[in-house]
């Protein structure tokens, strides 16, 4: 059983939850830029919340299966619907009003070899996913074997994901006491993608000399010139000798993964112990309408 | 927020914490890994970087307790690596570039390349790739104005205080002045990455013969 792609623009890649244990190596953690509705879709059609699936950011695709598959897609017009593909069958599914990336997930997971503990791609280093690179037409996805049938899905759980992935006031944690956040709102570049989000005209002031090299992560809001801010992505580098400003709470990065070029966002300065809340309440709000399957 | 003892352990993020001690962050490193919650630790220069599960319930007073007592520990021995690397014009595009900021001859610059006992500071920027440091003061130039688009695998360069090799093709800025067929990161291997933060490292200079035999 396979997944064909038959039609695509845009950017797509086979990502999951990502694969942690290997910065030290250099390796960043990877996996679905907005993790929370990769989470859903997977829950939705029965999987594991660590099942692989596709990214697609910034255009259209057309995926056939080639035997009968249980599918989902996370963009506005699917909605995050079961859909049943008959063998031969196609679905298309595209860029969404106001959201860079668009996630299918698909019974049984996309089943591509697992590399350092995870399917995700990390194109920069040709691992991973389908033979290292983004998608093209043509390719043929593996699919495993579903271990379940779909359980129901309660329908405030999309509208929950979807607001949480539409925030556009992002929190973060602030590094010392010194570090301010830009008032008002702010511009994200095109220049933006998985290694990290550009914030342009972000702060004043002069270049930011470049420090000892310090860990950075997924949210890690470096400061590399005047007036940019850049937040790092899921593929984003393990080390940085830029100055950092502060770090994107874990529960906003899903919406982080979702800003598109000219959107404007709004950054805030929270503590420790309000970024625990947030996420706890994100992931138990998630559990208590879909749980996720072991 | 400081744990008890030795160790400096602060928080960055709700998910992220640094910890300096009294021995090198690699080492420190060593013993941070494999804590439950703990996802990842990067050891820098100066210090170790972790990244935990941030609802697992990690603290610098728990972190602290699994430090008690390490710095008496002896530190592990450090591995010994030779990279052979070919300095022939063709692989080493800033070669007379390098030689002209030092103001001494290329063969010198090899020479002195090759002659220096490297140590791996740490890991990052790309899979694999190392930052090198030892480098003779005269050789630490300034990189690129603006970095290259693309570098072969192999590319061996300096730039500041640092030496590294990129493993794989992609941009770079650094001062290419050498390559190597040395892998510096394989996922087929139990370890992908060859160099680990705290090993030793030396160059040795090879004919393009022996480089393409």
């Amino acid at each position: 059983m396979s997944l064909r792609v038959v039609e695509l623009s845009g950017v797509a890649s086979v990502q999951d939850l990502g694969r942690p244990g290997h910065a030290h190596e250099g390796v960043p953690n990877g996996g679905a830029a907005d993790s929370l509705s990769l989470r859903l879709a997977n829950r939705i059609v029965g999987n594991t919340d660590g099942a692989a699936g596709i990214e697609l950011a910034m255009g259209r695709m057309g995926v056939e299966a080639t035997e009968p598959a249980t599918i989902t897609c996370s963009s506005r017009s699917k909605a995050f619907e079961i859909i049943q593909l008959k063998s031969g069958e196609s679905v298309e599914f595209g860029p969404d009003d106001g959201l860079c990336r668009t996630y299918l997930a698909v019974a049984g997971g996309v089943d591509v070899p697992v590399v350092l503990g995870s399917r995700s791609t990390l194109v920069g280093a040709g691992i991973g996913g389908h033979q290292g690179r983004r998608l093209q037409a043509g390719d043929a996805l593996p699919v495993g074997t579903p271990q379940r049938e779909p359980p129901v899905v309660p329908a405030h759980v999309r509208a929950m994901v979807d607001m949480a992935v539409r925030n556009r006031v992002l929190r973060v944690v602030v590094d010392g006491a010194e570090a301010e956040m830009p008032p008002g709102l702010v511009h994200v570049s095109p220049k933006s993608d998985r290694v990290g989000v550009r914030l342009d005209r972000a702060i004043s002031g002069t270049p930011i000399d470049t420090g000892p090299s310090r860990g950075v992560m997924h949210g890690t809001i470096q400061a590399p010139s005047t007036g940019e801010l850049v937040v790092l992505g899921p593929d984003g580098p393990t080390t940085g000798g830029y100055a950092t400003v502060g770090t994107v709470i874990a529960a906003d990065l899903p919406a982080v993964g979702q800003l598109t070029p000219r959107q404007w966002v709004r950054l805030r300065a929270v503590d420790r112990a309000e970024a625990l809340d947030v996420l706890a309440q994100q992931r138990s709000t998630l559990d208590a309408a879909l749980p996720p399957v072991e | 927020m400081a744990g008890p003892g030795n160790f400096d352990i602060q928080w960055t993020s709700e998910r992220s914490l640094r910890v300096t001690g009294p021995l090198p962050a690699h080492a420190l490193a060593e013993v941070l890994h494999g804590i439950s919650g703990v996802r990842d630790v990067v050891p820098t220069e100066r210090a170790a970087y972790l990244t935990v599960d941030p609802l697992a319930g990690v603290t610098p007073d728990k972190l602290a307790q699994k430090l008690k007592g390490v710095e008496d520990r002896p530190l592990p021995e450090p591995r010994a690596h030779e990279i052979a690397v070919c300095y022939e014009p063709l692989f080493a595009p800033d070669l007379g570039e390098v030689a002209k900021l030092a103001g001494i001859t290329e063969r010198e610059v090899v020479e002195a390349h090759a002659a220096t006992g490297f140590t791996v500071s740490f890991l990052g920027f790309a899979p694999g790739f190392g930052y090198l440091t030892g480098l003779p003061e005269r050789l630490h130039v300034p990189r690129l104005a603006s970095p290259r688009t693309r570098l072969e695998a192999g590319s061996v360069g300096i730039a500041g205080p640092y030496s590294g090799v990129y493993g794989l093709p992609g941009p770079g800025g650094w001062r290419i002045i050498g390559r190597t067929k040395a892998v510096m990161f394989g996922v087929e291997r139990e370890e992908p990455a060859l160099l680990r933060a705290g090993d030793a490292v030396r160059f040795r200079a090879i004919s393009r013969e022996e480089f393409d035999a």
